[in-house]
């Protein structure tokens, strides 16, 4: 049924693009290890190896119609949320990277962006909790 | 912002999922409008003053923020 609310069309739009960006990724990112796996060098390793960024590009950019095309409220939650999200991990890598300095060790960019990730989904929740 | 969107939305038998489609918002937006936890834009304050077919300031409390 095609439904009539904008916000509705916006977040059914959003997850067919998001679903459809994932079994994207899933299925790159399979080839791209395999490739790397078994043999393939010099520059095009490169190249194999970021490809897996494409579905992930996809999956910013169904982010970004969804934030266009939702209402106000939503739109100012996900934002402040993802403020808070930025603000909070480039406090925690700061942090980590004066630590490291006394000799913890180096950790992987990939925390960068499930820290970010994980305190968005937080912050988002959260948000939404306090205002009902 | 206080405002008396709930006591409207009863009135007319409406329930929240069906204000927010007539409004053509989310019910979360309904949720959060309702319990005086979001201030409205503009427009937006006029849609629901449309709907209900009232003065903003009948629906708003300008004296009320939170």
């Amino acid at each position: 049924m095609k439904a009539t609310n904008p916000t509705t069309r916006a977040m059914r739009r959003y997850f067919r693009e998001f679903w459809i960006a994932i079994a994207a990724y899933v299925a790159i990112l399979s080839a791209s290890v395999y490739g790397l796996d078994h043999g393939v060098s010099g520059f095009a390793r490169y190249v194999v190896a970021v490809v897996p960024v494409l579905p992930v590009i996809g999956v910013f950019v169904a982010v970004v119609r969804w934030l266009r095309a939702t209402d106000e409220y939503q739109r100012q939650t996900t934002i402040t949320a993802m403020a808070i999200a930025g603000g909070a991990t480039a406090l925690i890598n700061v942090t980590y990277g004066f630590l490291e300095n006394a000799g913890l060790p180096s950790v992987s960019v990939w925390t960068t962006y499930v820290l970010f990730m994980i305190i968005w989904l937080v912050a988002t929740l959260t948000l939404q909790r306090t205002s009902r | 912002m206080r405002n008396r969107i709930k006591v409207l939305r009863v009135e007319r038998d409406l329930s929240q999922a069906q204000l927010a489609d007539e409004l053509g918002i989310a019910r979360q937006t309904v949720i959060a409008l309702e319990a005086g936890k979001y201030a409205p834009s503009l427009p937006l304050a006029f849609k629901i003053a449309k709907l209900f077919a009232r003065p903003v300031e009948d629906i708003f409390d300008p004296n009320s923020t939170d």
